[in-house]
């Protein structure tokens, strides 16, 4: 907005998609309608069972995906930097146990975690704290525990999970906080939205903006406005990474039999590498994972199906693809690899100690 | 040709917004998430469609952050989301699969209302609210239930390759969040023309619970003493939850 109160001329920048578009939107069509030409009954079956799967990951996702970029986006607005510098300048005790705090009031799935943490990375919170959060909220808020007691009905699976939802998130967060402390975790775009110098959408930050309005995210209007339109661009930014992840997750679960896969595994270790790969591909959500993980338990140990329920909820297909949108891949080959290496050990030695023969 | 970027991201909240109303108008939501989702994946909706109205206002100076990759990602599932309806699923025909196929654990005891009243009762009534808890507790006790009679209706499902011609499956779908974590929950049949059983049909059961040896598990299995027909149930899914 100028000094005149006006809103200057919209910045209109080249849309270039036009030519791949149309050739996009005619092979979606084909395979829209190729579901209803009747072909071979069982391709029909497996073709319906595809779109379905894929669609209700999305259907699924879209609640919680908002719920993320309006937390990130309304302590982006909402919580001043000041409270935060004062509250949680430095990492200890304090930030740990509200980090654990908040994981465990924010009822949501990873598909919220994701972006909710890199609106606290902006906002400058400790990075052990923030990653710890991201790691755990999606392993002990009560609905996840709810369904793993109601799935299982076992309270030394139950406090296992718990546990390993703890404790990781913690190791995790603190190695973090160590290994990147001085270099930063968010792109450098996304980096640039906090800085206050080039905040926002505006493009200001690439140096091509000759007009004079308001610097804050972009977006004029009240706090309130900004919160929805700030929350709008990230929630679309985002889908198209959910809707990758649900495509590949979509493919996996109809066409591959996992079962007959698993049942061909023997041995607690390979049992939970693989279990640790599903849990990768397959992307199920948190709060329902314990009853796939239920479904493995004729083929596989309790250590295995463990490893399944606190490696998938930390990072899967779905989060990996999404974090790429906001953090350096450097810190995403960290955690993905931490989790991984982490998982796998502790399972196995869960197993071995409480559950051997089981 | 040039587009504003608000312009874009407000167009894509508006159809996603509409393909989920779509969903919904067409009452087909039940078969992608779990009924309790309902009311805050509409809600959402609602947001999506304050957040595009909020972008096309007040962000005039908005960059399209966005690749051309990304927006063909955007547009197919829209496309399906509009273009297409969801199919419902039926159970697998490997009933190995089911979710309860196994007592894993002998110290295993949920002892929710549903399942202390199944363990009182004879014959052990199965409904929907109850069937994931009762049936899953008959394969981590089968033993407490031997002998019993039970009534459940279901689909019946033949194996690939059964071992037994008189076996067949009596199950139901149980979706936890949404249609990709469906599994299916059901039990072990034994009757002399199981084989003639149209796959999955739906049937009323009722028989006698005998506690089976398969492959070193010791599982229930219903010897079936009466069966008839029904109606597909309007919902073919169970929630557990």
């Amino acid at each position: 907005m100028n000094s005149s109160g006006q809103f200057l001329k919209t910045q209109k920048l080249p849309f270039k998609g036009k030519k791949i578009l149309l050739p996009v939107i005619v092979f979606a069509f084909i395979c829209i309608s190729s579901v209803e030409i009747q072909w071979y009954e069982y391709d029909l079956e497996v073709l319906q069972k595809i779109l379905t799967v894929f669609t209700g990951i999305i259907m699924q996702s879209f609640p919680f995906l908002m719920a993320g970029a309006m937390l990130s986006s309304a302590i982006h607005e909402f919580v001043p930097d000041r409270l935060v510098a004062k509250f949680f300048a430095a990492e200890g005790k304090r930030t740990t146990v509200a980090a654990l705090f908040a994981a465990f009031l924010f009822p949501v799935c990873d598909c919220a975690a994701v972006p909710a943490a890199a609106g606290f990375f902006r906002k400058k919170f400790p990075l052990s704290a923030t990653v710890m959060f991201m790691l755990a909220s999606p392993m002990i808020n009560p609905v996840v525990i709810a369904s793993t007691w109601y799935a299982f009905g076992d309270f030394r699976i139950l406090l296992a999970r718990i546990g390993l939802g703890i404790c990781i998130p913690v190791i995790i967060g603190l190695a973090a906080g160590k290994v990147f402390r001085d270099s930063g975790v968010l792109k450098k775009n996304r980096a640039e939205e906090s800085s206050g110098v080039a905040r926002g959408h505006c493009g200001c930050a690439d140096g091509g903006c000759d007009h004079e309005h308001h610097h804050d995210h972009g977006a004029e209007g009240s706090r309130l406005s900004r919160m929805f339109a700030h929350a709008g661009t990230d929630f679309v930014s985002v889908l198209p990474f959910i809707i990758a992840g649900a495509a590949v997750s979509s493919l996996l679960q109809v066409l591959v039999p996992k079962n007959t896969l698993l049942g061909g595994i023997s041995g607690v270790t390979l049992q939970t590498a693989v279990m640790i790969g599903f849990a990768f591909v397959l992307s199920i959500c948190s709060t329902s994972d314990a009853f796939f993980a239920r479904s493995f338990m004729s083929h596989v140990s309790t250590g295995p199906a463990l490893a399944f329920m606190t490696a998938g909820p930390m990072i899967d297909f779905k989060n990996t693809l999404m974090m790429s949108e906001y953090f350096r891949k450097r810190f995403i080959l960290f955690i993905a690899g931490s989790v991984a290496l982490s998982v796998f050990i502790t399972t196995i030695a869960i197993q071995f100690i409480f559950f051997r023969g089981l | 040709m040039s587009i504003p970027g608000n312009f874009i991201y407000s167009i894509f909240l508006f159809f996603w917004s509409l393909s989920v109303f779509k969903t919904w108008m067409f009452g087909d939501m039940g078969k992608l998430i779990n009924p309790r989702f309902v009311p805050i994946t509409i809600a959402s909706a609602v947001i999506a469609l304050i957040m595009g109205a909020a972008i096309l206002k007040y962000g005039r100076h908005m960059t399209l952050r966005l690749s051309v990759i990304k927006i063909a990602i955007l547009v197919i599932p829209l496309m399906v989301f509009l273009g297409s309806r969801p199919t419902l699923f039926a159970a697998d025909s490997d009933v190995k699969s089911t979710s309860a196929s196994r007592a894993f654990n002998p110290d295993t005891d949920i002892e929710s209302e549903p399942v202390l009243e199944a363990r009182g009762n004879d014959p052990v009534v199965i409904s929907e609210e109850n069937y994931y808890s009762v049936i899953s507790d008959m394969f981590n006790f089968p033993d407490l239930y031997a002998g019993k009679h039970i009534r459940i209706s279901g689909m019946i499902v033949h194996k690939n390759h059964p071992k037994d011609p008189s076996d067949c499956a009596v199950m139901r779908m149980m979706m936890v969040c949404c249609a990709a974590d469906l599994v299916p929950v059901g039990l072990t049949c034994r009757f002399d023309h199981a084989s003639s059983i149209p796959q999955r049909s739906w049937h009323h059961i009722e028989g006698k619970i005998s506690a089976a040896v398969r492959d070193n598990d010791t599982i229930p299995v219903i010897m079936v003493e009466k069966m008839s027909d029904i109606p597909e149930p309007k919902d073919r899914y169970i929630y557990p939850l």
